[in-house]
């Protein structure tokens, strides 16, 4: 099993592709560093508090978001269908070798390659920091462990769709085509989507009533210089006090409304693995002070989805009729 | 003529056994007042048979004149021929002073009679007539009451003027604008008087008496006041001008009476005086000119005393010095304290002033110049009448001046001597100096590394210690800063104290160049220096950053050798 999960590992390294991407996504990452080290002095010589990881330009879509996600697609959609192809999955089956030792390898071998990958632009990220005579605390380097750590389920995410892809299709480019769609389908459409169910289940925002809010002033006449007349709460108890129960209710509605419609839109932004990626880097940053956002149902879905995924690839794998 | 004592009886009595004619009057016995001239027409009648002269004569009690008259003519003899009768006439004068009795009085003619005038002064000589017998004013007004006075006897009156008033109410009689007191009447006759009444201001509303009086003869006339001016108080109004017509400014006007008080005159040289009611004396006094007294001025309550203009006049010599700076406070080591002086001559003669400082403690040099700039000093002054100079007073100080109060005092000497205190407060010089050890404000030092800033504090200031001085440093945030020593009690001049202020770099500061604020603050004055610090990276961050670089190399190149080969 070693020795396919070995092998898996070497193709992917020695690939052009993997190290094409890699390398571009180690140039971008070196940029976002260096751009973040600058920001990063700013902040600290104006006295403001910054993560640590901000350096890596965690909320920039370049670099790891799209890379990434290219390099996890690029790594898997021909795993399978280039064997079928190329009729090496026979030979590789006529060993005493199991199916799912031969997905599993190959899962691992990506796996593994990744990580390396994802190491190394790290590491080299590092060293430049320490070039600029910034030297990252403990908890800095957890923050940047569990910065890789998401990085690499992000990826290996989108190995797994390709994956996927790679085992429902019949030749590579089709497993391409599947795997972008569905790359498009997480990353554009199930956000657009969500968005569209939740404004039709929930319905058009409430409106504001039609008094101005009770300690607005009133705005002076267009181009006068009239003194800006406040309403006196004490002159007109019985309007203000209707106009504020009037915005209270407002504001009240409101906020249950966009409750909901966060409620409806989130249940589907958590199968986008990009909304779950960031929201759970964004909480990487934060510091206990203020109050942190909920992001278990994040962790949840962006666990889920490459298990869903390589689950379904694995009962593909195995039921596969090998011509 | 008139026979006296024995002799007359007996001449009356040889008369009587050798009467020869008659003398007869209708009139026997008369009633008459003082001062009256009764008038008597005897008829003489001559018996004999020849021609005869008869003298005329009579005996009246002392003070009592008569006189004979004939055809308008006084007479002493008459001459009447045989059987013949003349009437002659007698005028008889009560003297003024009689009393209220009956006198008798003879008259000789031949014959004699008696005449018996009975002196009775009548109850009202005089007759009276006020012109209203009510009258309404406020307090404090003059009321002219025409009063009528008729002399009801047969004799000229003499009658004094009086008049009966509430206290404090003044009255007086006029005739015409002259004030009388006393005056004749002729018989019958008829003169009007003014009675003027001035009301007291602090009288209470109501009715009043007057009663004036003519001799002994009163009548009444009642004043009602309508509006009192109790307890206010009344006003003396004045202007102060010079001889030469100007107006005398912030004269003192000192009123002195039912109480002291000193109003000052206005630019205008007016004063209005507010008073209680009474008699005051007024006092103007003024510098440069002599002073004048108004005596006896009666202020009354609600009313305004017009004093009119007072005029004052100059006194030859008279100077004043004036100081804008009497209390001078001045550091020490900051130059020379200067007083300014003007000399104003408000006399109307020129002077000359000799300028001289006494109190000046050893060592201490002054001079006085004509103008702040100048470093030419004058000992003379010459100041014109009516003009004005300025002069400079500057305290040369010595080195070794010590900070205290010095009381000086400044002498004009000329034809009118000055001298005024002036009060010299010197003040120590708080000058604090911060000297770092090697004279670097610039340190260089790496993170998580202690730096310390090492200086002389000195007290470089003159005659006075800084005391409580309290050391700190003001250093970027996260840095953790302390002073040794923290506090100093009290730094004495001249004296330092070395100071190390120390501060803990964090190991998380980025390299960088930062400020430290020193600050050494006491009771008298503080001091803030700036240090800069520059944080360097640590020496081995640059070696650590490659070889991190460089392994992450290695280890991919590593692994690609080691499963790159099929």
């Amino acid at each position: 099993m070693s020795i396919v999960a070995k092998k898996e590992f070497a193709d992917q390294i020695s690939s052009k592709r993997f190290l094409a991407l890699a390398g571009v996504i180690l140039l971008i990452t070196v940029y976002t560093v260096y751009q973040g080290v600058q920001g990063f002095y700013n902040a600290y010589t104006a006295g403001m508090e910054r993560p640590f990881v901000s350096i890596f330009g965690i909320s920039s879509s370049l670099g790891f978001m799209t890379f990434g996600a290219f390099l996890g697609l690029l790594m898997g959609f021909d795993l399978v269908t280039k064997e079928k192809e190329e009729g090496s999955l026979k030979t590789l089956l006529s060993h005493p070798v199991y199916r799912d030792s031969v997905i599993n390898c190959k899962a691992i071998g990506a796996f593994a390659a990744l990580s390396i990958a994802i190491f190394l632009i790290l590491t080299i990220s590092l060293g430049i920091l320490l070039l600029y005579g910034i030297y990252p605390s403990f908890s800095d380097v957890v923050d940047v462990f569990k910065f890789g750590v998401l990085t690499l389920a992000y990826t290996f995410t989108f190995f797994a769709i390709s994956l996927f892809a790679s085992t429902i299709a019949r030749n590579s480019g089709t497993a391409l085509i599947i795997a972008f769609g569905f790359l498009i389908l997480f990353m554009a459409i199930l956000p657009i989507f969500g968005e569209i169910v939740a404004q039709s289940i929930v319905g058009p925002p409430p409106r504001p009533p039609s008094v101005p809010p009770p300690s607005m002033p009133v705005p002076p006449p267009s181009g006068g210089s009239a003194p800006v007349v406040k309403i006196d709460e004490g002159k007109m108890p019985a309007e203000n006090e209707e106009a504020k129960k009037l915005w209270e209710e407002y504001e009240r509605q409101r906020d249950e409304y966009w409750k909901k419609k966060r409620a409806v839109s989130d249940t589907f932004s958590i199968l986008s693995p990009t909304t779950n990626y960031l929201a759970l880097l964004s909480s990487l940053g934060t510091r206990p002070i203020f109050e942190t956002k909920d992001t278990t149902k994040n962790l949840i879905g962006f666990i889920a989805l490459p298990v869903i995924f390589f689950i379904l690839s694995y009962i593909k794998f195995l039921r596969m009729d090998i011509v | 003529m008139v026979p006296t004592g024995n002799v007359k009886i007996i001449v009356i009595l040889l008369a009587a056994l050798l009467i020869v004619g008659s003398i007869e009057s209708d009139v026997k016995g008369v009633n008459a007042v003082p001062g009256e001239v009764l008038k008597f027409w005897l008829t003489i009648t001559n018996d004999y048979e020849t021609k005869t002269s008869v003298k005329l004569s009579y005996t009246a009690p002392e003070g009592f004149s008569g006189k004979f008259f004939y055809n308008g003519k006084e007479v002493n003899w008459i001459q009447l021929d045989a059987k013949e009768s003349r009437i002659i006439e007698f005028w008889l004068e009560v003297p003024r002073d009689a009393e209220e009795k009956e006198y008798t009085v003879w008259v000789y003619a031949l014959d004699s009679t008696t005449l018996r005038i009975k002196v009775r002064m009548p109850e009202t000589s005089i007759e009276i007539t006020p012109s209203f017998s009510g009258i309404r004013v406020e307090a404090g007004e003059k009321v002219t009451i025409p009063i009528e006075l008729k002399n009801k006897v047969n004799t000229e009156l003499e009658v004094n003027l009086s008049c009966t008033v509430p206290e404090n109410w003044t009255w007086r009689y006029l005739d015409g604008e002259t004030e009388v007191y006393r005056l004749i009447l002729k018989p019958g006759e008829t003169r009007q008087l003014n009675l003027e009444i001035e009301t007291d201001s602090q009288a209470d509303v109501g009715e009043y008496a007057v009663k004036p009086k003519m001799n002994n003869q009163t009548t009444e006339i009642l004043v009602y006041i309508t509006k009192t001016h109790k307890g206010e108080k009344g006003k003396v109004k004045l202007k102060v001008v010079g001889k030469d017509g100007r107006a005398v400014e912030s004269a003192q006007v000192r009123a002195v009476g039912a109480v002291e008080e000193t109003f000052m005159t206005s630019a205008e040289g007016e004063a209005v005086v507010e008073l209680p009611q009474g008699v005051y004396s007024i006092e103007v006094i003024k510098n440069g000119y002599f002073s004048k007294e108004i005596k006896d001025v009666e202020v009354k309550a609600g009313k305004v005393k017009d004093l009119g203009t007072i005029v004052l006049e100059k006194k030859p010599y008279y100077s004043e010095l004036v100081v804008a700076n009497p209390k001078l406070s001045f550091t020490l080591g900051t130059g020379n304290p200067t007083f300014r002086l003007r000399m104003e001559n408000k006399g109307y003669l020129d002077d000359i002033f000799k300028l001289k400082v006494y109190g000046l403690p050893e060592n201490f040099y002054y001079r006085f110049k004509e103008s702040q700039e100048s470093v030419e000093g004058v000992s003379e002054v010459f100041v014109k009448s009516g003009e004005a100079k300025e002069i400079y007073l500057e305290v040369i100080l010595p080195y070794n001046a010590e900070p205290g109060s010095y009381n000086l005092s400044v002498k004009a000497d000329g034809n009118y001597d000055m001298e005024k205190t002036i009060i010299l407060v010197l003040r120590g010089e708080y000058v604090l100096r911060l000297e770092p050890v090697g004279g670097r404000y610039l340190v260089t030092a790496e993170p998580g590394k202690v730096v310390e800033l090492r200086f002389l504090l000195m007290n470089s200031g003159r005659g006075a210690s800084v005391t409580n001085l309290r050391i700190d440093a003001e250093v970027p945030s996260g840095w953790s800063v302390s002073a040794e020593p923290s506090q100093i009690s009290a730094l004495m001049p001249g004296d330092s104290v070395m100071v190390t202020v120390s501060t803990v770099i964090p190991s998380d500061t980025l390299p960088s160049e930062y400020k430290v604020k020193v600050k050494a603050e006491g009771d008298q004055t503080s001091l803030q220096e700036e240090f800069k610090v520059v944080v360097k990276e640590k020496s081995n961050a640059a070696l650590i950053g490659g070889a991190v670089i460089v392994i992450s190399f290695l280890v991919l190149l590593v692994i690609y050798r080691k499963f790159g080969r099929r």
